[in-house]
């Protein structure tokens, strides 16, 4: 006897699912990772491809790690709650984390890593949770503020606030989680932007078939 | 009375035999000694006895462009460690940190780049010459006994020489890397590599190739050391700056590897949230209604 009712294909979380596959796929194969590593003078010299895939290559295991710890639960309760949403950001957002890399820092030669992606779930799930479930007000304030203040120390720190990569030679990169979470505001106002006008439409189409009839 | 002819010769005889007997016991019996080195201290700070510590803090911009070189020694002639023994264990220790993330570039100094208590200015016009800069100066001390054994005592006779080996070689190397920031003059880390090489040889070997042989070998063998020695201290000086990032600044250079990383205590706080949410809604659900 089944205690859950069943998904439809359409509403399985697959996009956060594929997001995680496809970074995990990265780790373990070594061609792959290569070829899909931001690499700026590979993408100037024209393999485009790396703006957007380089988000989910990773420079170790505990890299990846810990970007799938927060990227899952998050990916998972957003698709689930507004799949539209989801999937837009998490297919869109690696594109313009690269292109904010390309555009606004030109001494990076080579990054990898979720976390710009990441961020920007994260304050995609609270500012979506703000608006839409009072009773979440609460928790998704705490979010926001803890994605704020991971901005602010890493913006003035020029560095992570209490961990490093392994790696002295791995910087952390401040502008891909900028980029992340300004990727998300630009989602979450599109959203609302685009569901109001909806509503204003209906709203509209109502008044003037009062209108008729009256 | 004078002595007779016979008395005379028999004590010349006697004089000039215990003479002779004397010298082989010196060429045979006493110990000798090679000593060849090199000195970092000597090289950086020439007739100071109390150097100052440098004042700035060391500023290291990655990946690296890192120098690596024999400091000179002030031994010259055939007994001394060729240039070529030298480069070949240069490019040994250069060939082990090459891969490295923060490492951009290894470049192995020729001697004839830094001169004797050439200094700090010397490595100056290094750093600015060959785009260095870090440079990790290895220095060296060897000391080469050898003492006789009971086969000695064959040498006595010609074929002796040739076929017993009489004499016990022993071979100390110290090898030290000083891993130095050119600009800020700082000693970043430093590691040893010591050796010991015992041979045996006879006589005539050991005018030829035997303790040029095992003076090779000791600074193989005290390469190795250095290598695995070199290889703890920079995980250590790592942790240093990881625990200490005001001792050493890191910075950036133009066409660096950066990564995008969610930190352990972000997940972390994410997590506590996520589990007072939970409990949070379990309680309401528990509270009926009023």
């Amino acid at each position: 006897m089944r205690l859950t009712p069943r998904l439809p294909v359409s509403a399985w979380p697959w996009i956060t699912a594929g997001c995680a596959a496809l970074a995990g796929l990265m780790q373990i194969w070594p061609a792959f990772h290569q070829l899909a590593l931001y690499e700026r003078s590979a993408i100037l010299n024209g393999e485009w491809w790396r703006i957007g895939t380089g988000n989910f290559a990773h420079f170790s295991g505990s890299h990846l790690g810990w970007n799938l710890v927060v990227l899952i639960p998050t990916g998972l309760w957003l698709e689930s709650l507004w799949p539209r949403l989801a999937r837009s950001f998490l297919a869109l957002s690696p594109w313009v984390v690269g292109l904010a890399l390309l555009g606004f820092e030109p001494r990076l030669e080579t990054y990898a890593g979720l976390s710009g992606v990441v961020i920007g779930l994260v304050t995609l799930l609270g500012l979506q949770l703000r608006r839409h479930s009072p009773q979440d007000r609460w928790w998704a304030n705490a979010l926001l503020l803890l994605v704020l203040i991971k901005l602010a120390a890493e913006g003035v720190k020029g560095g992570p606030l209490f961990a490093r990569f392994t790696d002295h030679a791995i910087g952390v990169v401040f502008i891909a989680h900028l980029a992340g979470v300004l990727s998300a505001l630009l989602f979450w106002m599109g959203e609302n932007w685009t569901k109001r006008g909806k509503v204003e439409a209906s709203s509209d189409e109502k008044s003037n078939a009062d209108h008729t009839s009256g | 009375m004078k002595p007779s002819k016979r008395v005379v010769l028999g004590l010349a005889l006697a004089i000039g035999g215990s003479f002779l007997v004397s010298g082989c016991a010196m060429l045979f019996d006493s110990p000798e000694k090679a000593d060849r080195s090199s000195s970092v201290v000597n090289f950086l700070y020439p007739g100071q006895v109390n150097p100052l510590p440098p004042r700035d803090i060391p500023v290291l911009r990655l990946p690296l462009r890192v120098g690596i070189a024999f400091v000179p020694s002030y031994q010259t002639g055939s007994g001394g460690f060729s240039e070529q023994q030298k480069a070949v264990l240069m490019e040994r220790v250069a060939r082990e940190f090459r891969s490295k993330e923060y490492i951009q570039t290894i470049e192995i100094i020729p001697a004839t780049y830094l001169r004797p208590n050439g200094g700090f200015t010397n490595l100056d016009q290094v750093s600015s010459l060959l785009n260095v800069d870090v440079i990790a100066l290895l220095a060296y001390d060897q000391v080469q006994f050898t003492n006789i054994n009971m086969l000695s005592l064959v040498y006595w006779t010609l074929e002796g020489r040739y076929l017993f080996q009489g004499k016990k070689n022993d071979t100390h190397t110290l090898m030290e890397a000083a891993v130095y920031d050119i600009r800020s003059q700082h000693l970043l880390f430093r590691a040893p590599g010591a050796s010991q090489v015992e041979g045996k040889s006879t006589v005539l070997d050991l005018l030829h190739t035997d303790m040029r042989a095992e003076s090779s070998e000791g600074f193989d063998r005290a390469t190795d050391a250095l290598i695995i020695n070199l290889k703890l201290q920079l995980e250590d000086f790592r942790d240093r700056i990881r625990k200490s990032p005001e001792t050493v600044k890191i910075e950036h250079k133009p066409g660096y590897t950066g990564g995008g990383s969610i930190e352990g205590w972000f997940a972390w706080v994410i997590a506590l949230l996520a589990m007072g949410r939970w409990a949070r809604a379990r309680w309401f659900e528990a509270k009926p209604c009023v």
